[in-house]
């Protein structure tokens, strides 16, 4: 392709690509630091502060809460978002309340995430219902689902309905011609919104924090209540670990369907 | 076999059983939307016109709207919502140049090249927000890298405040949401023909010109879906001006934070969440009708 | 209008061990009609690009009307392309399409509305000048390519296969437009197409290309009646190929020995190409040179019928006569007219 902006290119990539990895190199580096402060340029490489950050029980306590968490939302939210998206996809009904429905589903994405907490909040408290974590695991089954739908839903419009009918005339039932044809063309994709809502739920923070109470916290408040009182580099080996487990995963989802689908519009 | 009068006409094959339509299957996910979002948020929204009351959290009292007045009448209030917007509108404009540059650059990269660009493009969403704003915190603190920097360079004397000013507010913000106004322009980019902006150029189009005349007016519909995402989430983010634009950021959402989680004040609060969530919808369905009829008369 | 050189043009695309374009040079007179011509990945399109401006070569010059124009941007060439997509910009108006090339040059409204209304008139479009791309027909966003392009008075008119996504009946049609108007205006035009038939109807000039290279440069009728390799022999449709030897003035096949055809320069081994359609078929020996054969197979198309003949030697070759009643398993003879016999080096 010939270089339409050569010279504007030139002139900004360079900066432009080392506003968005600055920050993240910052971190990596603060976290081999040896010294107590994230100072720069690193008095010598350690990894203590990795060893600290591991041993420290508020981090780990609260990285299985989130683990969990996530693990439940995305195990709920997934055959919910998925048997939703089917029904916007397949249902006979006028195109107005197909877009309604499509509409009402992805909301959550633009209600504020502190909104949703704090409405969570609200309610349950007004019913009397103040488990820590029925809290968090509604507020995370709503964030999970609309990726789930999303992808699934992108997926199952571009099906291609004559492979059911294929099936269906070499003489599948319809729950076999869905257990053998549908769901896995479709597998992909709802993989693919599940494990994007597996990291939304982990890295949530605008919605958990109205949710968790004294004894249950996730990891992400549990690094942000610490840095109020704490600048020290344990919290750059953390940020580090989770720079390192959300590349793994964000690679891991490229492989199976690609990034840029489901981050664009 | 004698046939009777009574005997029964020969029954018809038993017709198959109409399946359920396969609508009813949003159900429960409807239900679960219903009772954890929407009926929550609407109980809220019902909250704001009850009379303020720190710690009172049920529906008891009048119907009243002397939250919105006191909220519009007192400066530092409603300073709030003009930061919140200014903040919000200064970042989605900066993200809207920066994405499309970065847009651009995906575009032109070579195949061999796209996928590290993607990758570096992608990078601030790949990580996460506790983590990317500590690497900000280090970055543009008091005694942070580039403080240092400008010191040995001599160009300033006294380290420069960045840290807990609406500027850090914007930089974060701007950072983590330039991946998304960048993959929605180069979605329209990808639907524009590639030999049409070489056909400007063979006659006689200047890059600028390719630019302007082209590309810009042929990617409205992504830039559109951008500015809406971005100002969305611009004027929702909690994190990052809670983190990084200090406890007095003066942004709504730590403005609710606040309300909820210190005064106690439900009731105030809930017309805070009422705004915002107000602002958000009559800015997104601006921007989209807007760029619907930008885009009217060649968009099929 | 200008004449237009290309002088050992050679471009190599990064990741390929072949070049696009090898040493390719020709010229591309003044007012002449000029057709590249081969099979996808022949390097014509890249040789189209680089004359556009819209690739560099790696080596070679390019000139017009003896101006060195290599290293001139697309921009400033002055050429009016008519792409294979088309490229029509999609967000404006008829109108404004045709007038973008004027306005790039800075021509002011008036004389713009002015030429744009001539250039809509000659492809007969004026009355659809407020539309959208979009909402015109295939044929009719070819005419506004076409307009668009020659609205600025190119110095020359480069096209790519600009008609192959057209259905036949109205590819014809404007093949025969395309001619019209290129002859009345004079234009100097490059024309870039598979398709032998559009290539034989429009040019004055036919360049074959194969693997980067010019295989053949002729009008048509050289191209069509004296193929010099195998590669154009084929692609101008001709097959039965069959070994021959030629010696001084004979040339012998199938054990068979005849005059030796005029346009055959080499010596030794060389190949016989037999048009099928140029071939007649009888159950008795006819006069003058003949093959005798086994009918294989008999294939009713309509017009013609395609008949495969196997030879003594094993070899196979196939006439396309109308149907003249021979039926497989039966002995035949083919005879050929004079046209129909072609021979080249190996």
């Amino acid at each position: 392709m010939s270089p339409y902006f050569t010279l504007f290119r030139r002139a900004g990539t360079a900066a432009l690509f080392a506003f968005l990895l600055a920050p993240l190199v910052a971190v990596i580096i603060v976290s081999v630091n040896a010294g107590a402060t994230p100072k720069f340029p690193p008095e010598g490489f350690s990894l203590r502060w990795y060893g600290a950050a591991l041993a420290n029980p508020a981090f780990t306590g609260s990285a299985l809460t989130s683990l969990v968490l996530a693990a439940l939302a995305t195990a709920i939210g997934t055959p919910l978002g998925v048997a939703a998206a089917f029904g916007i996809a397949r249902g006979k009904m006028p195109s107005g309340l197909r877009g309604l429905l499509e509409a009402t589903f992805l909301s959550p994405l633009i209600v504020p995430g502190i909104v949703i907490g704090v409405a969570l909040l609200v309610t349950l408290s007004t019913a009397g219902l103040r488990d820590a974590w029925l809290r968090l695991t509604l507020g995370h089954v709503l964030l999970v689902v609309p990726y789930v739908i999303r992808t699934s839903l992108a997926a199952l419009q571009s099906f291609d309905p004559s492979l059911e009918e294929a099936a269906h005339t070499l003489g599948a039932s319809r729950a076999k011609i869905l257990t053998r044809v549908t769901l896995p063309v479709l597998k992909p994709a709802i993989f693919a919104g599940a494990a994007f809502g597996f990291i939304i739920s982990f890295d949530d923070a605008a919605v958990s924090i109205f949710l968790i109470d004294s004894s249950t916290s996730t990891l992400p408040l549990a690094i942000m209540s610490y840095m109020q009182y704490n600048f020290d580099p344990s919290i750059a080996a953390i940020s580090s670990m989770l720079i390192a487990i959300t590349l793994a995963g964000a690679l891991f989802i490229e492989r199976v369907f690609g990034l840029k689908k489901f981050l664009g519009n | 076999m004698a046939l009777t009068d009574t005997a029964p006409p020969p029954q018809a094959q038993p017709a198959p059983r109409k399946p359920l339509s396969p609508a009813w299957l949003t159900l429960p996910g409807l239900c679960f939307l219903v009772f954890v979002l929407l009926l929550p948020v609407g109980w809220l929204m019902a909250l704001s016109l009850k009379p303020s009351m720190p710690g009172a959290f049920t529906m008891e009292g009048d119907w009243t709207i002397a939250n919105y007045l006191r909220f519009f009448s007192q400066p530092f209030y409603y300073s709030t919502l003009i930061k919140t917007l200014w903040v919000s509108a200064l970042t989605t404009g900066i993200t809207a140049v920066l994405g499309y540059a970065l847009a651009l650059i995906i575009w032109t990269a070579s195949p061999a090249k796209r996928g590290w660009v993607v990758l570096i493009v992608l990078s601030p969403l790949l990580v996460s927000i506790v983590a990317r704003t500590y690497g900000w915190m280090i970055m543009l603190g008091d005694r942070g890298i580039l403080n240092q920097a400008l010191l040995g360079l001599g160009l300033i004397e006294e380290p420069i405040q960045i840290m807990y000013t609406a500027g850090a507010v914007i930089i974060g913000l701007v950072h983590v949401f330039v991946p998304f106004m960048a993959l929605c322009v180069l979605t329209s980019l990808e639907k524009i023909d590639p030999k049409v902006p070489e056909a400007a150029m063979t006659f006689g189009a200047s890059r600028w010109a390719v630019l302007r005349r082209i590309l810009l007016p042929l990617t409205v519909p992504g830039l559109a879906s951008g500015l809406t995402i971005v100002f969305s989430l611009s004027i929702s983010s909690y994190v990052t001006p809670a983190l990084m634009g200090g406890p007095r950021s003066g942004m709504l959402t730590t403005f609710i934070y606040q309300q909820f989680a210190v005064t106690l004040d439900w009731r105030f609060g809930a017309v805070l969440v009422t705004l915002l969530l107000a602002l958000t919808l009559l800015v997104l369905t601006s921007i989209l009708a807007l760029a619907a009829r930008m885009t009217a008369k060649w968009s099929k | 209008m200008a004449q237009v050189t290309l002088s050992r043009i050679t471009k190599r695309y990064p990741g390929s061990d072949t070049p696009a374009v090898d040493d390719v040079s020709m010229t591309i007179p003044k007012g002449s009609f000029t057709t590249l011509l081969g099979p996808s990945g022949c390097g014509k399109s890249s040789t189209l690009r680089i004359v556009a401006g819209l690739s560099k070569p790696d080596f070679g010059t390019l000139q017009m009307d003896g101006r060195d124009i290599t290293h001139l941007s697309a921009a400033k060439r002055n050429i009016g392309m008519v792409f294979q997509s088309l490229a029509l910009f999609p967000h404006m108006t008829v109108a404004q399409n045709v007038a973008f090339g004027l306005e790039m040059r800075g021509m002011g409204r008036s004389e713009r509305e002015a030429k744009v209304a001539r250039a809509l008139d000659i492809v007969e479009l004026g009355h659809l000048a407020a539309r959208h791309p979009h909402q015109l027909s295939g044929g009719q966003q070819q005419r506004v390519a076409l307009a668009r392009a020659l609205v600025v008075e190119p110095s020359i008119l480069i096209l790519d296969e600009p008609f192959s996504a057209l259905d036949r009946k109205l590819r014809e049609t404007m093949q025969i437009e395309l001619y019209r108007i290129t002859r009345e205006l004079g234009i100097t035009a490059m024309f870039v197409t598979h398709d032998q038939e559009e290539a034989l109807t429009l040019s004055d000039s036919i360049v074959v290309m194969n693997q980067g290279r010019i295989e053949q440069q002729g009008t048509p009728r050289e191209i069509y009646g004296a193929p010099r390799t195998r590669f154009t022999a084929e692609f101008m449709g001709l097959s039965n190929f069959l070994p021959a030897r030629c010696s001084s003035g004979a040339l012998s096949f199938e054990g068979l020995t005849t005059a030796r055809p005029e346009t055959l320069e080499a010596e030794g081994d060389c190949t016989v190409a037999l048009r099928p359609e140029g071939l007649s078929l009888s159950s008795t020996r006819p006069e003058g040179a003949a093959l005798k054969g086994h009918l294989a197979e008999a294939i009713y198309q309509g017009a013609s019928t395609a008949y495969t003949l196997d030879l003594p030697s094993g070899r196979r070759i196939t006439a396309r006569t109308p149907d003249c009643g021979l039926q497989p398993g039966q002995e035949a003879w083919v005879s050929w007219t004079p046209g129909a016999l072609h021979a080249f080096a190996a």
